[in-house]
């Protein structure tokens, strides 16, 4: 009980943090990468622990909350966190600092389903969703880059 | 992603909706812009994607989608077969212009259409129940296209309005 009433208390800290600060890119691009990460994000644990059963996750329906929190909440609004913050950084390195800084929070949030037990890792190692983490940051990227064209082709910067 | 035990009725089904309701997209008068059309179309992918990965997972296992359990290539077609729908769905609203208490039933309608649909599917055998029944679908229905129809008006409103600040000299 203490793990659920942790993690819903988290996921809207960060929702409230989310929908109150002063975004740097609009609503539109915020929109846009949010619907892609839960894709892509219930996409990839799906196959983890469904067809590859690399993982297992909790039968515990309290668990079970929290794996939905992680997937449709925690992950995708860090990552809308990360990809708003990227936008400020001006130089190469500040980036790189940023998407190191930004894998390690996911990977610690990750680390921190493993302790309660909502994922379970079978034939897994941390490193691979650290690699995970990191294919996702950069697949989103470009998919964000794409629509940023479309937009300013109809004149939104 | 595991590819069809046998390409049978219901792959065919499905890849033959997509197709026709595609063509069908493109052929209709173009009346939103195009990142418009790719929210709205990628919210009711991602709104069937999130509902089959909470109902048809194994914790709760409700109904399989295809042939198997598992998270197969063609559910990606499936997920890809709402989008029309969306499409379809906003292209009318925004049509008709409809407003007041017309919305409310232009839902309700649009949720029959959906049941409807859902029944044509399940005998193709694309959804296969297991403790999910077709009744418990309309609420479903719904709340996602009340949903879809908010998040439609809030994105047409924040596009006009960034488009009309960055006009402004």
């Amino acid at each position: 009980m203490k793990e659920l009433i942790i993690a819903i208390n988290f996921s809207l800290l960060l929702f409230i943090a989310s929908i109150s600060t002063k975004k740097t890119l609009n609503v539109l691009e915020n929109s846009f990468m949010y619907l892609v990460l839960v894709f892509f994000v219930t996409g990839y644990t799906a196959v983890y622990y469904i067809n590859l059963k690399l993982w297992s996750v909790a039968d515990d329906p309290q668990l079970f909350l929290i794996l939905r929190l992680y997937e449709l909440i925690m992950i995708p609004l860090l990552c809308l966190w990360y990809f708003n913050l990227v936008e400020v950084c001006k130089t190469w390195l500040s980036r790189i600092v940023l998407t190191i800084l930004m894998t390690g929070i996911l990977g610690i949030v990750q680390l921190i389903m493993t302790y309660w037990e909502v994922i379970q890792y079978k034939n897994w190692q941390f490193w691979q969703s650290i690699v995970t983490f990191v294919v996702l940051l950069i697949v989103v990227r470009l998919l964000h880059v794409w629509f940023q064209s479309k937009l300013q082709k109809e004149g939104i910067k | 992603m595991t590819l069809p035990e046998h390409f049978d009725h219901n792959e065919w089904f499905v890849l033959t909706g997509v197709i026709l309701s595609y063509l069908l997209v493109f052929l209709l008068p173009r009346r939103f812009p195009l990142s418009v059309i790719l929210l709205v179309m990628l919210c009711a992918i991602v709104f069937a994607r999130v509902l089959d990965h909470m109902m048809a997972s194994p914790s709760l296992d409700l109904y399989d989608i295809m042939d198997k359990g598992n998270y197969e290539l063609f559910d990606l077609v499936l997920y890809s077969f709402y989008a029309p729908f969306a499409y379809l769905y906003i292209y009318l609203f925004d049509k008709f212009n409809v407003k007041g208490i017309w919305t409310g039933l232009y839902i309700l309608v649009w949720s029959l259409i959906a049941i409807g649909f859902e029944r044509v599917n399940v005998y193709f055998g694309v959804f296969n129940y297991h403790g999910w029944k077709g009744a418990y679908s309309f609420p479903v229905y719904l709340a996602v296209q009340s949903f879809t129809l908010l998040f439609f008006l809030y994105i047409q409103h924040h596009y006009n309005h960034l488009k009309s600040t960055q006009d402004e000299p």
